[in-house]
């Protein structure tokens, strides 16, 4: 990869370790992945937070980073971390892991970087134009925003994403080159989508049949914010798919594209369905991965007319700015009269979850992590059914 | 008999050429979820790999999907001894690669054929990445 001659500077260490390690990992990149050149970026958001997930490895490799008191170049948000920064108590989490996860935070404040703690950062202001490049990493996210808002971003990891963000630069090479954005498959969707855990589904359904695949799905007349967050987040959880298109909104630029074409039917939908369906009543439910946007907290105050059952938790997860905002709107008082808990800063699979044997959860990808991250079973139902069962309803 | 196949490596690690016994699968890594960080072995329910250690193996699989935060399980796995000795992938990924980079694990990708096809389980290889290059001895009472 071509290097300018501030970019070798920066490689030979001059501007301290923090940014020549940086440079260092987006190097072996471009290298092994044949980019021609670094290009500039407009942000960074990134994964690798949460103590649980990232574990000893995280602390040194953040510690080496630290230590030169780099700042980033670009501004970058924060994943979530492995526990609500304020009520960890409450979630079960112990003293040492509060203390190692608070020490992750501080590191990454002192380089500049917002302690969103949030998958969303897309509905929280990290967002882009159309064709501007970024460096994301937080699988749903690279999705969403490749898919949604058009923005370039491969799938980077947590500490590529954090390189990116010091140096301010990314190497071109795969989804950054248009001409690596084309759909290579074609999924028409004949089933009847009823609800966003369905959009779950179907993206769980693509990414476990065609791995890293970009599909173009036809047949959707249109898609919203909560169904684009369930799709991406289930796809980028059994697959690697990094961007889908959606056939109506580019018709045109794909029509002469001649594609594998593979139909997702009422039938897949409901065997899908049938193997997330619980067969015994869950002792916790879950909501809110990706995490909750205001809407989900508005409709979740409105759907909860009577207390959590006794035999179940009902943990809801979203970010501290969206939480506040519900506090404002009474969402939040409402649903914790009922019973219910908002936890902010981290989500159902990056955070440490004592003592209990099945989860429910409206998200497929929670769903698919949850038995190997928690060693909890795991069964998913749209949220209305999820909130139902919280309620004491039988599944 | 020995099969030499070419593609591309991994360059600048410390130890880029090493040797040992291949661990095979058809389906894709996630490496958070999928392996358990504390023993190495793989804890996928249905995954072809369920039950069995990666560690000290020449891991081969097609490409790693999942969470982004994988590169820091295998960085975890390479500083707890934990980690195959060197990876083998039909095509890389920026996750699996940014973990052999911190890792110091040698991965080669892109062979002139089908790493899934040629390698099996049990045959004795030798990995250069910084050459990009795989030897296979295939093992006794194998299929070539």
């Amino acid at each position: 990869m071509f290097l300018n001659r501030e970019e070798e500077k920066i490689l030979q260490g001059e501007y301290g370790e923090a940014q020549r390690l940086a440079m260092k990992i987006l190097c072996a990149l471009g290298d092994f992945f044949k980019a021609e050149k670094l290009i500039k970026i407009e942000s960074a958001h990134i994964s690798g937070v949460s103590y649980k997930t990232g574990g000893d490895a995280l602390v040194e490799v953040l510690e080496k980073f630290g230590k030169s008191k780099t700042k980033t170049l670009v501004a970058s948000t924060l994943n979530p971390s492995g526990m609500d920064l304020d009520r960890w108590r409450e979630m079960g989490v112990t003293e040492d892991f509060a203390q190692k996860q608070g020490e992750i935070i501080k590191i990454y404040k002192s380089m500049g970087i917002l302690d969103l703690c949030s998958c969303i950062p897309y509905e929280l202001g990290n967002v882009a134009k159309p064709g501007d490049h970024i460096s994301f990493s937080e699988s749903s996210a690279v999705t969403f925003m490749n898919s949604f808002f058009g923005v370039y971003t491969n799938r980077e990891s947590g500490l590529s994403a954090l390189a990116s963000a010091i140096v301010g630069k990314t190497p071109e090479y795969g989804i950054h080159l248009p001409e690596n954005r084309v759909p290579e498959i074609l999924v028409e969707v004949e089933a009847e989508l009823n609800n966003t855990t369905d959009y779950g589904l179907l993206g769980y359904s693509i990414g476990e049949s065609f791995g890293s695949k970009i599909p173009l799905l036809h047949k959707i007349p249109s898609i919203d914010l909560q169904q684009a967050k369930q799709l991406s987040a289930a796809m980028a959880a059994s697959g690697s798919v990094p961007l889908f298109h959606i056939r109506n909104y580019e018709e045109r630029k794909f029509e002469k594209e001649r594609l594998e074409k593979v139909i997702f039917d009422q039938k897949k939908l409901k065997a899908l369905r049938e193997d997330f369906t619980p067969t015994s009543q869950p002792d916790i439910v879950m909501v809110g991965c990706p995490h909750a946007s205001i809407s989900i907290l508005k409709k979740i105050s409105e759907i909860l007319v009577s207390p959590v059952s006794n035999k179940t938790k009902l943990w809801i997860f979203t970010s501290r700015p969206v939480k506040l905002m519900a506090e404002s709107m009474g969402y939040v008082q409402k649903i914790e009269s009922m019973g219910g808990k908002i936890f902010c800063d981290t989500c159902p699979v990056v955070c440490p979850i004592p003592g209990f044997d099945l989860a429910l959860t409206d998200s497929i990808k929670a769903a698919h992590y949850l038995p190997t991250m928690s060693k909890i079973e795991s069964a998913s139902l749209p949220l209305e059914d999820c909130l139902k069962v919280a309620m004491g309803g039988k599944v | 008999m020995k099969i030499v196949l070419r593609g591309e490596g991994l360059r600048g690690l410390k130890n880029p050429r090493v040797e040992g016994e291949a661990l095979v699968t058809q389906m894709p890594i996630s490496f958070l979820g999928f392996i358990d960080p504390n023993t190495g072995k793989v804890i996928q329910k249905g995954h072809e790999l369920e039950g069995k250690s990666i560690k000290g193996k020449i891991l081969v699989f097609s490409t790693g999907i999942g969470s982004t935060v994988g590169s820091y399980v295998l960085i975890n796995l390479a500083n707890r001894g934990l980690a195959p000795k060197a990876i083998i992938q039909r095509a890389s990924d920026t996750v699996t690669l940014v973990g052999a980079v911190i890792g110091e694990i040698p991965l080669v990708h892109r062979l002139e054929k089908d790493p899934l096809t040629v390698i099996e389980d049990g045959d004795r290889v030798i990995v250069d990445s910084e050459k990009g290059i795989v030897e296979i001895e295939k093992r006794e009472g194998g299929s070539e």
